[in-house]
């Protein structure tokens, strides 16, 4: 039951930000196009470097618009459905959480869903792009992928949360916060058999970049039970994780006293 | 007893405007300088960089190697071009931020001019910037790759280079910062200009490696003198390249910085005129 609520509580808070994003809709759609333009822009440095080089021990142009259409995808969706994931550091440097505290909807949830960034339809919009056009992948694909692109998502924005609570014990670190979470992403964006030794453990661990990018579209490009089972495992660890952090992280936060009110 | 106000604090007469930017440019370096934990986050985001694609060139020439140098003179190559790029602060930011929220007609009232306050504040920051990511570059470059650049005397000419290229780019975000008064949001427009400075400035592939098409396309622009042009001193440093670069820096930076003080102009203009 309370689940039920948490999810439909979600599910509107979801509805309402899209809702507020279309309303300025020339400034949604400029946002939205100029972010899939940008996203096909840069890859064209890709297709140079392949045209040059052919393959990175193993990886195509192919894979490598894999790898874009997984983690742009992933990318997106977080930004548009957990995009206030971002201010969580400075939110809790300011103190400004008493609004999320005082009301019965889950803080971290609510913090989460508080904001939806409209360029990341143009993100979400440039992931069928990468893997059906570019990636040449088959339909018989996209379960593959979508289950990828949920389970990197997850991940993703796990470890935003995971990042943005050491604001509890570390105090402003709001830009280094969003600058670290932009590793993830920089990492998950080459391909993985380009790391080798400690560097793998860490993609694997500490910057998760291999449950965003690298396992996923492994899942594409190689379905296995095995890996299916891996990713999913992955992206729930890693959301019971940030979940619990955030928790314990709760306990340590000191109220700016600071008037904020939330609808 | 009185206590003395130290020195900086102490208003002098007749304060030249040139004096005041000078001013705003040394506060700007000291906040700069503050501002530790970004430092160090650029510092971390630049190594990183550099680990990646010194793994990445590592994996490549290891089975090819290109004609005009080995997987050493590649890392050097994108540790100059990335020194331009994450030295330069995200200035069109601040100003569609003050845009937004009115700050700037406060700010215009200020005996100095808007676009040189916010340059001067830039270029505070961007030194001290530059002197740190350089330093951290020379020491993380040579870490990766255990050896220096081909030619040491290539990163000296990159210098000169390097200053110019920034000041080419802040002039850029300025002009983009103030289009933000007719879009309201310029951050389109600047990611498609940065995606087309990585891409067409050759910021992680030198553009010897382009197609000839595209290499031409390229020379049309500024980006290429902002990015290729700095990198190339870690691989073919001449004095022939680097006088032929500079040019073009000075005059490009002559037009984008042309272009900022036109669309500043326009932009406070209408703000005068209709007050939004």
């Amino acid at each position: 039951m309370r689940e039920m609520r948490r999810s439909t509580f979600f599910r509107k808070l979801v509805a309402t930000n899209l809702r507020a994003a279309l309303a300025l809709r020339a400034a949604f759609l400029l946002q939205a196009g100029f972010m899939l333009l940008n996203n096909l822009f840069f890859f064209v440095t890709w297709w140079i470097f392949f045209e040059r080089f052919e393959e990175v021990r193993g990886w195509t142009l192919r894979d490598m618009a894999s790898l874009y259409g997984v983690v742009t995808g992933a990318f997106g969706t977080t930004v548009i459905v957990f995009g206030g994931i971002r201010d969580i550091a400075e939110r809790v440097a300011n103190g400004e959480l008493d609004a999320y505290l005082t009301l019965p909807a889950d803080p971290l949830i609510h913090l989460a869903g508080s904001r939806s960034i409209a360029s990341g339809w143009g993100d979400l919009a440039s992931a069928p792009v990468f893997l059906l056009l570019l990636g040449s992948s088959a339909p018989g694909d996209i379960p593959f992928f979508l289950i990828g692109m949920a389970c990197a998502t997850v991940v993703f924005a796990s470890t935003g949360v995971l990042i943005h609570s050491l604001a509890f014990w570390l105090g402003r670190i709001d830009s280094v916060a969003r600058q670290i979470w932009d590793l993830t992403l920089l990492f998950s964006l080459y391909p993985r058999t380009i790391f080798s030794g400690a560097l793998q453990v860490v993609l694997f661990t500490l910057i998760p970049a291999g449950f965003v990018g690298h396992l996923p579209v492994e899942l594409v490009r190689r379905p296995s039970a095995l890996l299916l089972v891996s990713v999913v495992a992955a992206a729930l660890f890693y959301a019971a994780l940030a979940w619990w952090i955030f928790r314990i992280g709760l306990r340590r936060y000191a109220s700016g006293s600071r008037f904020v009110a939330r609808a | 007893m009185t206590t003395a106000l130290p020195r900086s604090l102490v208003p002098r007469s007749g304060l030249l405007p040139r004096s005041g930017v000078w001013a705003v440019a040394r506060m700007a370096a000291r906040q700069a300088l503050v501002d530790r934990p970004q430092l160090i986050a650029k510092i971390v985001f630049y190594g990183i960089l550099l680990l990646v694609f010194s793994q990445l060139w590592g994996v490549v020439l290891g089975a090819e190697l290109l004609d005009s140098g080995d997987a050493a003179n590649y890392v050097w190559y994108l540790a100059l071009t990335e020194w331009v790029v994450i030295s330069v602060p995200q200035v069109h930011l601040a100003i569609e931020s003050e845009l937004r929220d009115g700050g700037v007609a406060y700010r215009m009232a200020r005996p100095m001019s808007y676009l040189c306050a916010q340059a001067a504040e830039t270029i505070g920051d961007v030194a001290v910037r530059l002197a740190v990511l350089g330093s951290a570059g020379v020491v993380l470059a040579g870490a990766l790759t255990g050896q220096p650049p081909s030619s040491a005397f290539g990163l000296l000419l990159a210098l000169p280079l390097g200053l110019l290229a920034v000041l080419g780019l802040i002039g850029m975000q300025l002009a983009i910062g103030f289009l933000a008064f007719w879009l309201r949001d310029a951050s389109p427009v600047f990611w498609i200009v940065q995606k087309g400075m990585f891409v067409l400035g050759g910021l992680m592939l030198p553009l010897d490696v382009y197609p000839e098409w595209l290499r031409t396309i390229s020379d049309w622009t500024p980006f290429s003198a902002w990015i290729y042009g700095v990198g190339r001193m870690a691989l073919d440093p001449s004095i022939d390249v680097f006088c032929s670069t500079l040019c073009r820096l000075v005059l490009w930076g002559a037009v984008l910085w042309g272009l900022a003080w036109e669309v500043h102009r326009r932009a406070l203009r209408a703000i005068r005129r209709h007050g939004d």
